[in-house]
């Protein structure tokens, strides 16, 4: 079939031949087909046969595609702008060139579609669009700016990061900047953090959040007693942020000091918490102090919780401790147990 | 294993955004104002969250891929279940005729992120009230 | 065994379900941790976060993605595997679409076994048609078992099964539709024969095209082995398939709607199904 043929079947009248139309030029991937497709994409209703559109300008290999495709970018149409946005964020690099100069000469909402597309992308030549990202006027395209940096992993826009948290940035650019911190932060970064938030308690739960995130990957056995004490006076959803960030700073230390009611608290939530999750997490920051015999015959007790994440998290947490006899309580324990996977962890 | 009747009585929000960072900020700001949270990806999980757990409220965004908010939207309203089930969007996109356009589709208010959380949680508490 | 903290596991989640389709909650992080330090252990990474980068940054043709997905999918097939979704198309979808097709005088009803395996799961459908819909037999009725793999093909028509295969059929179904024979069961020729055997290659677009006129399409567990656009592909010609008013059920932990908008959700009960309006 000839092109020609190929954009009159894209006129059919019937749905499944416009699909397979759509198809076939895909896979002829040839530039040709790109305004063939384009043109019917402007006028087709069924979302069926404009999803086979856009896998056919994934198909298609030659620049006219992205091309192509950064013109949907202006749709008034929410769902061929964000298919645009799949098409090129799966061209990888080679889109960056055109989403360059979109950054350039594109309204708001386009900028902010560029850094959508950046999300998916992690190739080098996107410096300049991202450094106008951050130092440009819309916080949502520094937002995302932000949360594509820390995910990607680019150091080198390290020090930025750090300077836009300060009282005037927006709470959520500065929430965004925690969190790639986590990714790309340095032990130095803590002070940046810390000079920004130097009352914890004042920090409201949307910031507080990331706080711990980042110091859970960036702090040290310093940061744990503060964390440990937002337990008791911080609302119950944050105590899964709270354990990850203990669970992770007191891997660091050789024995975190267990301050005021951390330890009863700790046992009060394996018993009563809120999920089963939350339950696991707070066997694993018990784990801390196995060596404690309190602690030890806890932890052997959550052997037989009616809870299995609890069950999984007695095991992992004993045998990181290591305690003498270890081997013989799990082998009691495989004796009762019927659950598969605390088995499998029981019998490793 | 008695929970106190405060518990019961808290709305469930469903947060549809297919940014990670977002549905983590807003979920925060949520629960802090005594709300439980569901959350989605997007629209098409969107409607698979809504149609498996009851909800109170939606909060979306327009812009995602494989199913944008305004779809999501239309097809909630399409079910005679939902066709008062409050919907707020959340988005990035500031002009009039987008608000038109979410008004349209049948969405009960839209704001513009960023929100500031208190505006957010007064537009939420303002909007489920009057239900 | 590397720590996968509770974050790592709800992002690396979240890029298993964009990417798989797979839906794994909370309770699966133990299973998700072991399964990807082998995966790590095989890649030589020793820190969850750069395996979290690799999928979401350096596996563009989602190789990573498939070695995961063998590991923490399970091969097996048996009859009545999933029951849950099948409740859902013998208590709702097979009622529903049979209701309608007899107030328009039709009399056909054609179902599609995608990536059928050695046929327990088509025999299962024929099991389920012959009980909720009786007058089957008057009826232009036909299930298509299609699968690449000749040798599995052969296994399907001849209908014999051993002990794992038949061990979750309910009891009363097992004397109605089977016939022990030693220490195994044949599937009794009155329900075999509403099964018809099928060489397809879900890749072939043109033999995927000739496909059509279905009422109902499984095709269980089979796509999570696929690459992003195979997947959108094959689903999308599930849709020209696919009659109106018709279901297709992917895995039950597969969500459709990660891979197209194009069927609408609906609600049964306790069960959610994509249908073509």
């Amino acid at each position: 079939m000839s092109l020609k043929e190929y954009a009159e079947k894209l006129n059919s009248a019937d749905e499944a031949d416009r699909i397979y139309a759509a198809e076939d030029i895909g896979y002829w991937n040839t530039p040709e087909g790109v305004p063939v497709l384009l043109d019917r994409l402007g006028k087709e209703p069924s979302r069926a046969v404009r999803d086979a559109i856009f896998q056919a300008l994934i198909r298609i290999d030659a620049g006219a595609a992205i091309e192509g495709s950064i013109g949907l970018l202006g749709s008034e149409d929410p769902q061929i702008r964000n298919q645009a946005v799949d098409v090129l964020r799966r061209k990888g690099a080679r889109s960056i060139p055109a989403l360059t100069a979109v950054m350039r000469d594109g309204d708001q909402d386009m900028r902010k579609l560029v850094l959508d597309i950046l999300s998916g992308i992690q190739a080098s030549g996107a410096g300049e669009i991202y450094a106008a990202a951050l130092s440009g006027k819309d916080a949502n395209v520094a937002i995302t700016a932000v949360e594509n940096l820390g995910r990607i992993r680019a150091g080198e826009f390290r020090s930025r990061i750090e300077d836009l948290l300060q009282a005037g940035s927006h709470p959520m650019l500065i929430g965004a900047c925690l969190e790639a911190l986590v990714g790309i932060g340095h032990e130095s970064s803590l002070g940046a953090i810390r000079r920004c938030f130097p009352d914890l308690a004042a920090l409201p739960d949307f910031l507080l959040a990331s706080y711990l995130k980042a110091t859970a990957a960036l702090g040290s056995a310093r940061e744990f007693a503060e964390v440990a004490s937002l337990l008791a006076v911080r609302g119950p959803h944050l105590r899964p942020a709270i354990l990850s960030a203990l669970i992770a700073l007191g891997s660091r230390c050789p024995q975190p000091d267990p301050a005021g009611n951390l330890l009863p608290a700790l046992r009060a939530l394996v018993d009563d918490g809120d999920s089963p999750l939350c339950r696991y997490q707070a066997v694993r920051v018990l784990g801390f102090w196995a060596a404690r015999d309190d602690v030890y015959g806890f932890l052997v007790s959550c052997l037989s919780s009616t809870e299995r994440l609890v069950r999984l998290g007695a095991v992992e947490t004993l045998r990181a401790a290591e305690p003498a006899g270890l081997e013989t309580v799990l082998a009691a324990r495989a004796l009762e147990e019927s659950d598969e996977e605390v088995l499998q962890a029981l019998s490793c | 294993m008695a929970r106190i009747s405060a518990v019961e009585t808290k709305k469930t929000i469903l947060i549809v955004d297919d940014s990670e960072f977002v549905r983590s900020y807003h979920s925060y700001i949520l629960e802090q104002a005594h709300y439980q949270v569901i959350t989605a990806v997007d629209g098409s999980d969107g409607l698979e969250q809504l149609y498996t757990n009851p909800c109170d409220m939606v909060l979306t965004d327009i812009n995602m891929i494989n199913m944008d908010g305004y779809e999501f939207i239309r097809r909630v309203r399409a079910d005679g279940k939902y066709r008062s089930l409050p919907i707020i969007i959340v988005s990035t996109e500031s002009e009039a005729k987008d608000k038109m356009k979410g008004f349209e589709a049948g969405a009960n208010l839209y704001l513009v992120k960023p929100s500031s959380p208190e505006t957010m949680v007064e537009n939420i508490r303002m909007l489920l009230a009057g239900d | 065994m590397p720590d996968l903290t509770v974050e790592q596991f709800q992002s690396l989640s979240q890029v298993i379900y964009q990417k798989l389709g797979l839906h794994f909650d909370d309770k699966k992080i133990y299973f998700l941790k072991t399964r990807v330090a082998k995966r790590m252990a095989a890649l030589g990474l020793l820190d969850p976060k750069e395996y979290l980068f690799m999928v979401r940054y350096a596996d563009p043709d989602g190789v990573e993605m498939q070695a995961l997905a063998n590991l923490v999918t399970t091969n097996e097939t048996y009859m009545f595997r999933e029951y849950d979704q099948l409740q859902a198309f013998a208590n709702h979808c097979l009622p529903e679409v049979l209701s309608a097709k007899q107030a328009r005088g039709e009399k056909t009803l054609r179902i599609w076994s995608a990536g059928c395996s050695s046929g327990e799961e088509p025999y299962t459908l024929a099991m389920i048609v012959q009980e909720v819909f009786p007058q089957a037999q008057s009826w232009d009725c036909g299930i298509t078992a299609t699968d690449i793999d000749e040798n599995m093909l052969r296994k399907a028509a001849a209908a014999r099964y051993g002990c794992r295969s038949v061990n979750e059929v309910p009891e009363e179904y097992r004397a109605k539709y089977l016939i022990e024979d030693g220490d195994e069961y044949v599937v009794r020729r009155r329900t075999a024969s509403l099964v018809q055997t099928l060489h397809l290659n879900l890749h072939d677009r043109m033999a995927m095209r000739a496909m059509r006129g279905y009422d109902f399409i499984f095709c269980r567990n089979v796509l999570i082995y696929f690459d992003d656009l195979s997947r959108k592909a094959v689903v999308d010609h599930f849709y020209n398939a696919l009659n109106r008013g018709g279901y297709v059920f992917l895995g039950h932990s597969e969500s459709i709607g990660r891979v197209t908008t194009a069927f609408k959700l609906k609600r049964f009960e306790d069960h959610l199904v994509y249908g073509k309006d």
